[in-house]
């Protein structure tokens, strides 16, 4: 076990800690019964404090234990460990004709992380968020047993588990149902927005397509406020394809990637700096229905290996929020002229459409628009913009999604999360000690 | 016809390294046979083959350290290799703190038995079998090259694994068996956890040194440090007298 500073995608906070990667199922057993309080952990693509450890706790993390235990090409149900990342699942099951049910934006992320947060993709409003297609799981638990649960299997500890952050056991493995897919390519219409409610009126118009998504400019202001390039996708079938690309429908086009070698100073995030940048993006995106392979359209963030690193040594946080449909214009406007009067740099804020909400107690969306974005920490002013953001979201009925926190308070949590008591029941059956521990779990109430 | 590619025989099929070398053997399309004594945990690197690699492997879950079941493993082998030819890795080993072994003698010669004794009793029911244009491959350690206060129980067995290695080897070349030594420097695996120091460019992937291994085992070489570049760093720490050696930090 090794002492470092740890810390999430976002590198705020920074916190000393042990990590230890255990490579079979009675290492992991043996951690969870040893003396220290467990942070599960996989590619640690978290923004916040998710998956960091309490003071005097280790981080035990999954990315050793990443064997694929059953594939049946009948049904795309493919048996594997936590620790198997979603990349793995894409380059051994794309060739064969089947992708993920669903994915958040980046693929470097652990199937056990996409349980434990619930993510949810472009395709929410259709496909609802990866717990929906989650078979069943095995769990380590703090009694040192092994529990395995599904959908008809002890459901309240696996609704419990999915969203459940890593709190209700360690997840060591999980069937998973991929979907068949007629190529590794997007038929994706591009429309402009003028404004925020030409955005929600876009994506809101367009619940036929698979997947929706808005980039929004999150510096624009007054009639510009919430400009955008709205991105209407569906599978590409194999007439839509150049004959090249209709040889090998499910290849994996090469790419480069680039790698951001070193932090970059702080001057590199100026507003100037950002707000030229989106604007370049709005004037280079016009209308236009194009053919995209399945990198580009679902990762254009994993073509830059540690992107993270353009926020400088400081890090930043990511703020995501949903609102439910009645009070979300309203409550995202509010959203977007707060961090503009703070001048808070953002890239590009992400705006999606959110189907209905899943079974799980703790899983992040309901029927709404969310709104995620980055904002550099500036230390103090970062603080009270966020504690601004959280006030908002209290006004309108929203709320915080758990995996890009870094702030939330314990009151604001359990009024966005009305079904925490539901939630409790289960954490007190299979973790009464509270062995299962975070840094985000303790500042918000779901544990001690 | 072609005749069916000689089977690969991994020994402590669990190890890190070891799971590096089946990877790339089963990318080439080679039967594997695996044995180890945690029946679960191979069963899950045995299926994690099958799926993404399309490998043919077959699984022994028995203890191939333990000298009560050596005979009838050595046995199971022999018949599971129809002519005798095949490529054998033995990975297993054992590594504790000096400070630990210098407490316990138990724990000293248990890392005598694991790392030195359990391997040439195994390795003579093998050799006893094995046909011409056969390997027989043996993970050894650089620290076999010198004993160091940090590990010297350790690299003491593997300094005798490494001279009944060489012996076996002199006995075998006439029947046309090749025995090959490998000697790691510092690997990333679950056996170093924690102890190695994250990014250094002395630490190795488990992957690199399966490159090793392979190539070594492809050319029949005698013995190989691996990666390559500990030949040079062994070849310093064999050669400083003893009278610095002692004083050193190393
Ligand atoms: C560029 C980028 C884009 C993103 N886009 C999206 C998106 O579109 N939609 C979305 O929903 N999310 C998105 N995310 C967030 C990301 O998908 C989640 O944070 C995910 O949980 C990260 O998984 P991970 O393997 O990195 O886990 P970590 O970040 O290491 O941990 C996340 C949580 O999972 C728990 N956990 C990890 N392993 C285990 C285990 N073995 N057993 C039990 N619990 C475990 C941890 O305790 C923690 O609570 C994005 C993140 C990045 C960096
Ligand atoms: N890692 C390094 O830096 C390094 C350097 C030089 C040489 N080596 C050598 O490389 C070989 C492979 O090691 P690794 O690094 O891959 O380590 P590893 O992943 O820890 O594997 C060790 C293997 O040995 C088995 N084993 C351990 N104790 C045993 C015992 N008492 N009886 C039977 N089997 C036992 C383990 O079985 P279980 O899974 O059942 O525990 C596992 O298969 C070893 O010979 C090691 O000495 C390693």
């Amino acid at each position: 076990m090794t002492g470092i500073d740890l810390a999430g995608w976002g590198r705020f906070p920074v916190v000393p800690g042990r990590e230890a990667a255990p490579a079979s199922w009675r290492a992991v057993q043996g951690l969870l019964t040893g003396s220290d309080p467990v942070a599960p952990r996989g590619l640690g693509r978290a923004y916040g404090d998710s998956a960091l450890p309490v003071a005097g706790g280790v981080a035990v993390t999954g990315t050793a234990l990443d064997r694929i235990l059953g594939f049946d090409p009948e049904t795309g149900v493919v048996d594997c460990e936590g620790g198997v990342s979603l990349d793995l699942l894409i380059t051994t099951f794309l060739p064969r004709g089947f992708f993920l049910p669903t994915t958040p934006g980046t693929r470097f992320v652990t199937v056990a992380g996409a349980i434990a947060a619930d993510v949810h993709g472009k395709d929410h409003h259709r496909a609802g968020s990866f717990g929906a297609h989650v078979l069943d799981l095995t769990l380590a638990t703090p009694d040192g047993g092994l529990v395995v649960c599904g959908p008809d299997r002890d459901p309240e500890l696996f609704h419990a588990t999915v969203g459940g952050m890593g709190l209700t056991g360690w997840i060591l493995r999980a069937s998973v149902r991929l979907k068949r897919v007629p190529s590794a390519f997007f038929r994706v219409r591009y429309r402009r927005a003028e404004s925020l409610a030409s955005a929600m009126a876009i994506l809101g118009g367009a619940e036929d397509a698979a997947y929706t998504v808005a980039w929004i400019d999150g510096l624009a202001q007054g009639r510009h406020l919430g400009r955008a390039v709205c991105m209407l996708g569906d599978d590409a079938e194999p007439v839509d394809l150049s004959p090249a690309q209709r040889d090998r429908p499910h290849h994996r086009p090469a790419r480069r990637t680039r790698t951001v070698p070193v932090d970059f100073p702080g001057w590199a995030l100026s507003p100037p700096t950002v707000r030229a940048f989106n604007g370049l993006y709005y004037a280079t995106h016009g209308d236009a229905d194009r053919i995209v392979d399945w990198e580009s359209f679902f990762y254009p963030l994993d073509a830059v290996r540690h992107w993270n690193r353009i926020y400088g040594r400081r890090g930043f946080a990511q703020f995501q929020a949903l609102f439910p449909d009645a009070s979300a214009e309203a409550g995202l406007a509010q959203v977007l002229e707060r961090i503009g009067a703070a001048g808070a740099a953002s890239f590009l804020a992400v705006l999606k459409r959110s189907g209905p909400a899943g079974p799980a107690p703790l899983s992040f969306l309901f029927r709404g628009w969310t709104l995620a974005l980055d904002l550099p920490n500036t230390g103090e002013p970062l603080v009270r913009l966020l504690a601004d953001l959280e006030g908002i979201l209290l006004r309108h009925g929203g709320r915080i999604y758990l995996a890009k926190d870094a702030v939330c308070t314990r009151d604001a949590f359990a009024t966005m999360y009305p079904r925490l008591a539901e939630w409790r029941a289960v954490k007190a059956r299979i973790d009464p000690r509270c062995r299962l521990r975070t840094r985000q779990s303790d500042r918000i109430g779901l544990t001690p | 016809m072609t005749p069916a590619p000689a089977p690969v025989i991994i020994l402590g099929a669990t190890s890190g390294i070891a799971r590096a070398c089946a990877e790339r053997w089963a990318e080439r399309g080679l039967p594997l046979v695996l044995v180890a004594r945690d029946g679960d945990e191979l069963a899950r690197i045995g299926a994690d083959l099958r799926v993404r690699r399309a490998a043919s492997v077959d699984l022994i879950a028995r203890d191939p350290a333990d000298a009560a079941q050596q005979g009838a493993l050595a046995e199971d082998l022999r018949t599971r290799v129809p002519g005798g030819r095949c490529t054998i890795l033995i990975a297993w080993g054992m590594l504790a703190p000096q400070a630990q072994a210098s407490a316990d003698p138990a724990l000293t010669a248990e890392l005598i038995r694991v790392n030195f004794t359990s391997v040439a009793t195994l390795g003579e029911r093998l050799a006893a079998w094995l046909a011409a244009g056969s390997v027989l491959c043996v993970i050894g350690s650089v620290a076999g090259d010198r004993g160091r206060a940090s590990n010297y129980a350790y690299g003491a067995a593997k300094a005798g694994l490494h001279a009944w290695l060489s012996g076996l080897r002199h006995r075998l070349f006439r029947a046309g068996v090749a025995v090959v030594t490998i000697k790691p420097g510092f690997t990333a695996t679950p056996m170093t956890a924690g102890m190695l120091k994250v990014g250094s460019p002395l630490v190795s992937s488990p992957d690199r040194v399966a490159r090793s291994i392979l190539r070594a085992c492809d050319r029949r070489v005698d013995e190989a440090y691996a990666p390559w570049f500990w030949w040079g760093i062994m070849a310093i720490i064999r050669s400083l007298p003893n009278a610095l050696f002692k004083r050193s930090q190393l």
